[in-house]
């Protein structure tokens, strides 16, 4: 899963785009956003992916690998786009659309940690959907690792079989366990919460919001791909 | 797989801030008829369930292109209320990533959550007559065949009015304009041949059931034999002395 390497990517960068405020991050994809979304010529959106791999290479991350994960979302939208009437060229911009977006966003989550995000979604949502999404990632890696080590003490006790419905039953059975396993924990985890003074909501720092002179960058960037997107039409 | 996987830009913008109202709504809602649940397990419960669901939507059947949802399972051990909230929270995370859109995620919020409260409510009324696993399997079958029926109905009637139109090269013209009708030659990128799409998704879709039917049915004969309270179904349960999710009288 690449949750973990992209958190490592997010919180482990120095580049001037790590340091701009999540803030300033946010506003800036936001106007990328909207200019993928008013684009209506495939070179405006090229010009914007263009764009977005340069900010990647300058903030010292993994282009390539990056820019494959922004092509997942093609194969889903690939259903879509071959029944939308208008022939080759609108299969190409739907497709483009997705991918320049999906870019969009994993420029955000790699450049920024996932709890200044939460912190500032938290700003506009109600308390138990806020933790919610702190749950929830936290709970993601529980499993996940909860998942592996039980696979693997499967395998060392023979007992794993993989392209065959014994195989699958296991599986299921594991994903029991690990759920079971992961849902004590969290349990426990949020009785030691409620222990330190948890009310209700998690309070998260301010820190999302400070500017600095960082900022100028992602905004220039979400300025930038909407003059593109209004000049190439 | 009835999550839309569609790009940023191609729903009209009426119906992605209806389907945001909507979504907000149900969440109110959900909210509202989530606090009488016990308090203390329903966090953990959340994240985990919205983590078991995020993990599933992002594992690929790739010949396919389905994933599995999850939804149903989640609507079983959550109830209706919290299970919508953990559809809104995996669409965010899932729109982060980038798999799906940031203004889709109303629209995606409505179908997912529909799934789980489909399926807890199917589950419940079946497991009256059939065992754990069964009931699991069919509900899982008949809840996606009804959201892939949301989702292609979501897809045609936002085909039709309003509609997103695009500036043409003359100067002048406005950036982005609404019609009440959209004209399909003049504006192909918002239409698309419907009877094709439904086939494809149905086509596809109706394999990934049968493995998340499968698999979901695995999962709940688990649970209904190690911790049969997680299947008790009363999404306004508390904990009592005896178990861990007794009625609401208790």
């Amino acid at each position: 899963m690449e949750l973990a390497q992209i958190d490592q990517w997010a919180v482990g960068g120095a580049s001037a785009w790590h340091r701009a405020s999540t803030l300033a991050k946010i506003t800036g994809t936001a106007l990328v956003l909207a200019a993928i979304i008013s684009a209506n010529d495939w070179r405006a959106l090229a010009a914007i992916y263009a764009a977005m791999l340069f900010v990647l290479a300058f903030a010292r991350l993994p282009v390539f690998k990056i820019a494959l994960i922004a092509a997942y979302p093609a194969l889903f939208a690939l259903l879509f786009a071959l029944s939308a009437k208008g022939g080759i060229g609108i299969v190409v911009l739907i497709l483009a659309r997705g991918c320049t977006a999906a870019l969009a966003m994993l420029l955000l989550i790699t450049t920024t940690p996932y709890v200044e995000i939460f912190a500032a979604l938290g700003r506009v949502l109600p308390a138990l959907i806020a933790d919610g999404l702190f749950a929830t990632y936290r709970a993601f890696f529980i499993l996940l690792e909860t998942f592996a080590r039980l696979v693997t003490g499967v395998r060392l006790r023979g007992g794993y079989s993989r392209w065959s419905w014994k195989g699958f039953t296991q599986m299921a059975e594991v994903i029991g366990v690990t759920f079971l396993h992961a849902l004590d924990l969290a349990e426990h985890a949020h009785a030691a919460l409620h222990l330190r003074g948890y009310a209700g909501k998690i309070p998260a720092s301010g820190k999302w919001r400070r500017v600095n002179a960082q900022d100028i960058f992602p905004l220039a960037l979400g300025v930038g791909a909407v003059v593109v997107t209004l000049l190439v039409r | 797989m009835s999550h839309l996987h569609l790009p940023d830009g191609i729903i009209p913008i009426f119906w992605l801030a209806l389907g945001f109202a909507a979504t907000a709504l149900m969440l109110a809602l959900a909210l509202r008829n989530a606090r009488e649940a016990d308090s203390a397990r329903r966090l953990p419960r959340l994240g985990i369930v919205a983590a078991l669901m995020l993990i599933g939507m992002m594992a690929e059947i790739a010949i396919i292109g389905y994933h599995i949802n999850l939804s149903v399972l989640g609507g079983i051990l959550l109830g209706p209320w919290l299970g919508f909230i953990a559809a809104f929270l995996v669409n965010i995370i899932l729109a982060l990533f980038g798999h799906g859109g940031i203004t889709v995620i109303g629209l995606n919020s409505l179908i997912i959550g529909s799934e789980t409260i489909l399926g807890w409510a199917i589950f419940r009324a079946l497991k009256k007559k059939l065992n754990p696993r069964a009931s699991a399997a069919a509900t899982v079958v008949i809840t996606l065949t009804l959201s892939t029926t949301l989702m292609v109905g979501i897809i045609a009637l936002t085909q039709t009015q309003p509609a997103l139109a695009f500036a043409g090269p003359e100067a002048g013209a406005p950036l982005i304009t609404f019609e009440l009708v959209a004209a399909a030659e003049e504006h192909p990128i918002t239409q698309i041949d419907l009877a094709r799409f439904a086939q494809l998704v149905y086509f596809f879709g109706a394999i990934g059931w049968v493995i998340e039917a499968a698999f979901t049915a695995l999962v709940v004969g688990f649970f209904a034999r190690a911790r049969p309270e997680l299947l008790a179904g009363d999404p306004r349960a508390r904990l009592n002395k005896e178990n861990h999710f007794g009625t609401r009288a208790d």
